[in-house]
Order: C-alpha cells, then structure tokens, then sequence
C-alpha cells in the first residue's frame, strides 16, 4: 500500500475509533456522572481546616500548607482522570479486538491500528485532562494551570495505555474492568491521595507506583510555583515505558495465531 | 476416487452448477492448497494429515461433522493456526467470511464495508459498480446506516458476505456462509457465487448442506482429522 493509502486507512481507522467512544453511551455517562458525584462530594463533605501536606521534589520534600478541600478537589480529580482514562482505553483495545485481528488479516498494519487508535485515545485524553484542569481552576485556584493540565495529561496517558494492555490481554470485559479498578483504586485513589503519602510509614513504596508522578507534577503546580523536573521526568518516563509497553502487547495479540479453538470473537 | 494430490482439479471447468470453463493457464497452480497438515491441541489431534487444493474456477465443499475439525482446517489454511506439522499456502487477496459473528458492533454496514474495501484494495478504490451491484442484490440498501448490533441474523450474515466480496477476490473462503439465509437469498447467495467463479474467483466453502452436491465441483469430507474427497 503507498503512503497515501496508508494515510487514507489511517484516517479511517482514527476517524472510525473516536465514533466508538462517542457511541458508547455508557462512557458519556461516566464521564459527566463520576466527576460530578466525587467533586460534588468533596464540595459538600471537606472542610476549609488547614493540613500540612508534603510535595515531592526529587531530592527534597516541601511542606505546604492546603485546605482540605482544595488537597480533595485535586486529588480526587487526578484518580477520576486516571480511572475514566483507564476505562476508555478499555473500550478502544478489548472491545471487539477479534474484529481488528480480522482486519489486520485483511492488510491494516498493526502499526497503523495502533498508532491511529492511540491517536483518538490521546485526543479523548487531551479532552478529559482539559476538562479537569478547567473545572478544578473554577473551584480552587491553580498556580501553574498548564503544567496542571500536563500532570493530568501524563496521569491519563500511564492509566491509559495500563487500560489498554489489561483489554489487550484480558478475554472478558468484567476481569478487566476489575483489574483497572482495583489499580486505580490501590494507586490514584488511596496511595496517592496526599494526606495518606504525607503521614506514609514506608513512602518509598509509593514512589515506584504508575500515579506517583504524575500525581506530583499535578500537586507542586496547582499549589507552589516551583518546577518540578524530578516528578515531570519520573512521570515521563512512565509514560513511555508503558505506551511502549501496550504498542508491544497490541503488536504481539495482533500478529500472533489465535488460540486454540481460533475464534476472533473470543 | 479422485486424487486430491493431483494439481489438476478432477472437475475443473465442468459445466456442473453453470460455471464458465476453466483455462489451461488457470489450472496449473492452485489458489490454496494444504499438504499433510497436522493440528494437536495438547494430546487431541484435530487435523491428521490434511491434503486439498482450490483452484479458479473451482468451487470446493468441506464437510464433516460438528466439531470434526472444518473451520480449524481453514484457519490452518489462512494462517490464523500455526499447523503443528504439514504446509501450507494460499494466495493473500483471499476473501474470507468466517462463522463467528465477529463485525464491530458499533459500526454501520457502510462504515464496515469502507474500511474492509480500503484495506483490501489498496491504493485501488473499490469497484463502485461492483459494490452497488452487491449490495443491491443482497437487499442491503436500507440498512447501510444501521449500526451492526441491530440487524437480524440473516442480514448480519449477508453484511459478512459482502466484506468477504466486496474487493472480488481470486479466492473466495467461506465458513456455512448461508446460515439465516431465506431460501430466497439462498439462491441469490448462488447466483453471486457463480458470477464470482465465472470471473475466475476460486470458491473453498465449509457446509453441510449436502443436498447442493451439484454445485460442487469437488467436496472434501473430514472425518477422524482426515479428508476423504
């Protein structure tokens, strides 16, 4: 096929990905529903009490002062970002796979399926970290908005491409739905959370899981005007380790054989 | 009994089922073909020794009982199934409708049939003429729109066929294609298959409609992991 077929495809595939994700009405619900019911909970439930709270900055930690509700407002729209990435990612690499194993049969590159559906993911990512950023800059203040947006980019893409490869691998959609709960949930939604990582006994733990810097980039900027290279970088570095991670896993279920029985439904 | 190792197809360009005759140029080198194709899964072995060819032209029956193997053999062939022993080949612009319901759920029979001529086709863009007439005469024009998830079997079914036809490919593998088909639509499936076979497409079908013998030119039994013609 020449470049512009290739091209043609491309933009097909791409084109064709983001009208999956908007005809998935439960994934429209959830991204109105599971926003609206944490933040709404922190609104009603946190008080204005000040606590002390820890941010990493590589070789340093900085103490600063927050309100409760300004720590739970940017927390809790970290672990949402993360989760609703995790699910969409979901849906673009498990969801009907059998099909796109039939198509790469048919001649679409796996190269090109995965860079043109990671494309439509990045958009849905790029859309939801946008989103966050501005609704938490409507209710708290933001010191450093666009390197906010960027933590939540970073946030979304790791939990993206970790939803992403459970889908690839996992055969059914509830076991994978549940894994991604229960890293979402173990991660961005407990560990991360600062309060629980300020008062950690053993921190370092928290350190080597997906959300830790990514969660750090998004709390040193919403709160201190410092930069943060030590969490950018650590972030970044998770970023591609597991976007690569997935690219791999696709590649592998897509050129492989079927397994026994050899079902593209399954 | 017919050799099924011969490179010459036993009833190639017989008139049976109206299809055109076959060219000497035609005959000499098959469009798929599986020699002593072996499959185990773990201590069961599913294939044992498979030998069986397509030529243009040709349309070629694959029978046997549930579960006997059939669909496995065909996998074999395209190479969705690594065969634990035996070769073989097959040319690569197959069109290939299997029998799991497999089409994305979300996408409508126009988009599916976008994509699948896209890919099959190349830089060529499908034959408009062609796909009109193909979907004219599966009575596919209202539901072009409608999203996978809600048509009927029999229509499903037809949506299959089309992407297996939709790019006229030399080598046409099918997999019970007529499954919810009206008797109807059965005889236009037939109509659509001998338009193919007369423009030299080579037809490999897995059924076990065997009251069709006729429109067969050669059918393959698998029974106990081997083929008996």
């Amino acid at each position: 096929m020449s470049e512009s077929g290739r091209r043609r495809t491309g933009w097909l595939v791409f084109r064709l990905s983001t009208l999956e994700l908007w005809r998935n009405p439960l994934g429209l619900v959830l991204l109105v529903v599971i926003p609206a019911v944490f933040i709404g909970m922190i609104l009603w439930t946190a008080s204005e009490n000040s606590i002390p709270l820890k941010v990493f900055f590589g070789d340093e930690t900085m103490l600063v002062l927050l309100t409760q509700r300004q720590v739970g407002l940017v927390f809790v729209s970290a672990a949402v970002s993360g989760f609703l990435a995790a699910y969409y990612a979901l849906i673009l690499f498990h969801k009907d796979f059998g099909y796109f194993r039939f198509c790469v049969f048919m001649g679409l590159s796996p190269t090109l399926f995965t860079a043109a559906r990671f494309a439509a993911f990045l958009g849905v990512t790029a859309l939801l970290a946008a989103v966050t950023t501005f609704g938490l800059s409507r209710v708290t203040p933001l010191e450093q908005p666009f390197t906010v947006f960027a933590g939540f980019l970073l946030i979304t893409v790791i939990y993206g491409a970790y939803g992403g490869i459970v889908g690839v691998l996992s055969r059914s959609f509830m076991p994978a739905l549940l894994l991604i709960v229960l890293l979402a949930d173990l991660d961005a939604a407990w560990l991360q959370n600062p309060v629980y990582y300020s008062a950690a006994q053993e921190s370092q733990v928290i350190h080597w899981l997906p959300a830790f810097y990514p969660c750090q980039v998004v709390f040193s900027a919403a709160f201190t005007a410092r930069d943060n290279a030590a969490a950018f970088g650590g972030a970044l570095v998770w970023a591609v380790m597991t976007v690569t991670l997935l690219v791999v896993v696709v590649h592998f279920r897509m050129r492989g054989p079927l397994s026994a029985g050899g079902r593209f439904d399954q | 009994m017919t050799d099924p190792h011969s490179p010459i197809p036993p009833n190639a360009g017989s008139p049976r089922g109206g299809f055109a005759a076959v060219g000497s140029a035609e005959r000499t080198e098959p469009l798929c073909s599986a020699v002593g194709v072996q499959l185990s899964y773990g201590k069961l072995r599913v294939l044992d020794g498979c030998d069986l060819s397509v030529f243009s032209r040709q349309v070629v029956g694959l029978t046997g009982e549930n579960g006997s193997g059939k669909s496995t053999l065909v996998k074999c062939l395209l190479g969705f199934l690594r065969p634990t022993a035996g070769q073989v080949r097959c040319d690569p612009r197959v069109g290939y409708c299997p029998q799991e319901n497999y089409l994305h759920r979300s996408y409508a029979v126009a988009e599916h049939l976008e994509l699948i001529g896209s890919l099959n086709r190349g830089d060529e863009p499908v034959d408009a003429a062609w796909l009109n007439h193909c979907v004219a005469t599966l009575k596919l024009e209202r539901y072009l729109s409608y999203p996978i998830r809600k048509l009927s079997g029999g229509t499903y079914q037809k949506v299959k066929l089309m992407t297996a036809i939709v790019h006229r490919p030399p080598l046409l593998v099918l997999d019970e294609p007529t499954d919810g088909f009206d008797w109807t639509m059965y005889l236009v499936f037939w109509d659509l298959i001998a338009e193919l076979v007369g423009r030299g497409t080579g037809v490999l079908m897995i059924s076990h409609l065997l009251h069709d013998r006729d429109r067969f030119d050669r059918i393959y039994d698998l029974r106990d992991g081997r083929l008996c013609v």
